[in-house]
């Protein structure tokens, strides 16, 4: 068992490890992209603007690009530049709603929802599991007793699990 | 003289199903057995007069038959003859119509398979079939006619949208068009159920096949769907999250949650009320992705008023809602559960909290799809919800998800002992932590990567932890060789093990998913002959820049000669084609695939200066998406194979009896 999971242990992290670019080379060479993938492009194409100048030939895209170059190289952030995009086209030419007034809502609402649901679920089960009859006194006291007890529920378990 | 056999076998078809599900609807409730029969032979001559107008649907595109505005709209006289048997579902009215032929195909299917058994569901799993058909055909005959005719006939077609002329077009609609009809059968069982007030576990035994069947080829149609965006959409991803995307995946994961419940009511009789929410909201949820997959709904909330179609849907799914919910209601007290939960720590647990976390995805992919929507109708304003949202959204929903994949399976059924804890959770946990720190030794330290290699090697350790439990148990107790125990170990309980080499499946997904989106490699460069670009451990030298024509297309295809790690590795090429009647090109990329990554080759554009520009990306684990894929078939199949011990345990399982006194509402 214990050589079965050391095997595990060194397939999977040398594969995976193998196969990931090493910090060294990880970070993407073209930062553009980051920026390009949080604006729609306003072409039509309903692709963020990383995307629809390589899907098609889009000179509005390849325009957006150039800015996003542009501004990088005078020495904005990159959320300076979505926020020239923002002024320049307004709120639909972000890929995402911002975080702030109404639309904090699109944000929070499916963590809320998931939250409400696990409490209510959660409650629910301490409900079902508690309303339940206490369990019976152990029927063989002492030591030897519970050992024996033991043994059984171990063997019950391993049969069930060939059993499942 | 086809196209009106073809309207003629829609409107005829659209009466006799009508017949039919209120024959079959009335011989249920009154037991009338020539009625019944008269139905049954109604949902056949509903098969042959849709087979009829399908077949004359394909005629039409065959014998290019221009005068229809559909065939006129979605191909022309260059297209190939498979290519123009498929632009059948290109649009609208053909998918509709590819909709109803399945869908009475499958109610053919369903009538066979019931000839012997389920007598009192039968008619009534007729019945919402036949009226869920009833409305496809009324949709095409009075509102969406595949037949329509042109005032006059053009001497060619507008032709096939480029991006469409590809395999994907045979294998992603089809897919995704099984799964979505395949959920009208497991919802006509639990309908027939409600009706009939037969609620044990008859109708989800009858179903469980089905419920696979449209389960696997709805993964499928995603999974297709992502390819295609890989491999033709040209932008190095392959999940762009638009509505169509989501469409698709919002029924997969509330069936994949309906079919992990039902196994706790076909063990401990619980949960049936959750169960039958979860079938009626993946067979809506089916509706609505039909309707989105087609109509552009979501492109403004002004569009509901552009057409018929929109209404009739948003109608059907508002009836389906309420009769399905209100047959609910009036049944809820006879369906109380049998048990109740033993232990927090439980098998049953881990799959309301798994139940939970799929239905809670579902829901934050269905909020961000209808949102923007909700903000036009509030604040009058248009934005947008895409890959940025759902990345933050539900990435760490599907994390918890992947955990608790790996969890369920090691929490005993009714209630879990320490000691079972402890002894199930200490190795695989020990592999992942081991896995996750030599990763994080070798620099893989991104906030989102770890986590998510942590996990998936978790889930990979339980299941191995599994196989090799059930392995070692056939070993002392058949006295097999450990190899040979395993096959056999699969084979004696299908759908247990089928069950665990589709999680393996989804785990290879997953890590593919994770590597292409976390640590993808991208550069830009343009280039003239002779020029290299390097990225990682590739170096690409344009070699040459050619222009020609084919089969109604200007392609310029660009040659780069490549080297890794210094040494040469062939040629790819990567093209730009022009089609006929349509202005934009479309990019033919470049890729070469191993098992440790893609390389993927982009021509952004070939310059007027002889120059060409060029996009490159290094996505690592790739090709494991596609394995992936193909071991979620495997698992499938090993899950739906059918065992002839079913039919002797059902016999031998006594009828249970619900507690009544202790009953609750799940």
């Amino acid at each position: 068992m214990f050589r079965l999971a050391v095997a595990l242990v060194l397939v999977l992290s040398l594969g995976v490890g193998l196969a990931l670019p090493h910090p060294a080379h990880a970070d993407n060479a073209d930062e553009v992209d980051s920026i390009a993938g949080n604006l729609m492009c306003q072409c039509g194409c309903g692709l963020v603007v990383s995307a629809c100048g390589d899907t098609m030939e889009c000179s509005i895209g390849d325009q957006m690009k150039a800015i996003i170059r542009k501004k990088l190289a005078e020495g904005n952030a990159g959320g300076e530049i979505v926020r020239y995009f923002q002024e320049l086209y307004g709120e639909g030419v972000l890929a995402a709603p911002t975080k702030s007034g109404f639309n904090l809502t699109a944000w929070i609402t499916p963590f809320a929802a998931i939250a409400f649901a696990g409490v209510a679920l959660g409650g629910f089960i301490w409900f079902w599991v508690s309303r339940r009859d206490p369990p019976p006194e152990t029927p063989c006291g002492g030591a030897g007793g519970r050992k024996q007890q033991h043994r059984y529920v171990e063997r019950v378990d391993r049969e069930l699990e060939t059993l499942e | 003289m086809m196209t009106d056999v073809g309207y003629v076998a829609l409107l005829i078809g659209f009466v006799v199903a009508a017949y039919s599900a209120s024959a079959s609807f009335i011989a249920g409730r009154t037991g009338q057995k020539e009625l019944w029969v008269s139905a049954r032979n109604a949902v056949w001559a509903v098969l042959a007069l849709t087979s009829l107008a399908s077949a004359a649907m394909v005629y039409a595109f065959v014998s290019r038959d221009f005068s229809i505005k559909y065939v006129a709209e979605y191909s022309s006289r260059d297209l190939s003859l498979p290519l123009t048997i498929a632009s059948w579902w290109a649009g609208q009215a053909g998918s509709i119509l590819l909709w109803a032929w399945l869908l009475a195909v499958f109610t053919g299917v369903v009538i066979i398979q019931n000839r012997r058994q389920n007598q009192e569901l039968a008619p009534f799993i007729t019945a919402v079939m036949m009226a869920v058909l009833t409305f496809f055909l009324g949709t095409m005959a009075f509102a969406a006619n595949p037949f329509e005719k042109l005032p006059t006939t053009p001497a060619d077609g507008l032709g096939l949208n480029p991006l469409l002329q590809n395999e994907g077009m045979y294998l992603h609609p089809t897919t995704l068009y099984l799964g979505y009809v395949g959920f009208t059968v497991p919802f006509a069982f639990a309908m027939a159920a409600l009706i009939t007030g037969r609620l044990g576990d008859e109708w989800i035994r009858s179903s469980r096949r089905w419920t696979l069947f449209a389960w696997f080829f709805l993964g499928m149609g995603n999974l297709f769907g992502a390819q295609w965006a890989y491999t033709v959409l040209g932008w190095g991803g392959m999940w762009g999250w638009d509505p169509l995307k989501n469409a698709g995946f919002m029924p997969w994961l509330t069936g994949t949650a309906y079919l992990h419940s039902v196994m706790i009511q076909q063990r401990r009789g619980m949960l049936k009320v959750w169960n039958l929410v979860l079938i009626i909201i993946t067979f809506a949820l089916s509706l609505f992705g039909t309707l989105l997959t087609r109509s552009g709904l979501l492109s403004s909330v002004h569009s509901f008023a552009q057409g018929p179609l929109g209404v009739l849907f948003i109608g059907l799914i508002i009836i389906v809602l309420a009769t399905s919910l209100r047959l609910l209601w009036e049944r809820l007290p006879q369906l109380r559960s049998e048990h109740e939960l033993d232990s927090f720590v439980s098998r049953e647990s881990s799959f309301l909290f798994n139940n939970l976390l799929l239905v809670g995805a579902a829901f934050a992919i269905f909020w961000g799809t209808i949102f923007p929507l909700i903000t036009e109708a509030v604040r009058g304003v248009k934005i947008t919800v895409g890959p940025p949202f759902y990345n933050q959204v539900a990435g760490p929903i599907f994390l918890a998800m992947i955990v608790l994949m790996g969890v369920c399976p090691l929490i005993g059924w009714r209630k879990a002992s320490k000691e079972n804890l402890a002894r199930n959770f200490m190795a695989p946990l020990a592999v992942s932590l081991g896995v996750a720190a030599l990763l994080y030794l070798r620099g893989i330290r991104s906030p989102a990567a770890l986590p998510a290699f942590w996990a998936l090697s978790f889930v990979a350790a339980t299941i191995l932890l599994e196989f090799y439990r059930g392995a070692r148990a056939r070993v002392r107790g058949h006295r097999d060789g450990l190899l040979a125990a395993v096959p056999r170990l699969i084979w004696a309980n299908k759908p247990r093990y089928g069950g665990y080499i589709v999680h393996v499946g989804l785990i290879l997904i997953a890590m593919g998913v994770a590597s292409t989106m976390i640590y993808s490699t991208s550069v830009e460069s343009t280039l003239a002959s002779g020029e290299t670009m390097s990225i990682r451990q590739y170096d690409l030298t344009l070699t040459s820049i050619d222009q020609f024509n084919t089969e109604g297309r200007q392609v310029t295809a660009a040659s780069l000669s490549v080297t890794k790690n210094g040494k040469p590795d062939g040629t790819i090429v990567s093209e730009k084609a022009l089609h006929e009647n349509h202005d934009n090109p479309v990019t033919s990329i470049g890729l070469r695939s191993n098992l440790l990554e893609d390389l993927y080759v982009i021509l952004v554009r070939a310059n007027d200066d002889g120059t060409a520009s060029f996009k490159v990306l290094v996505n690592p684990l790739t090709t494991w998406i596609w394995i992936g894929g193909a071991v979620l078939l495997v698992g499938t199949a090993v899950a739906f194979w059918p065992d002839p011990r079913e039919r002797e345990r059902a016999a031998i399982l006594p009828t249970r009896k619900p507690r009544v006194r202790e009953a609750v509402h799940v």
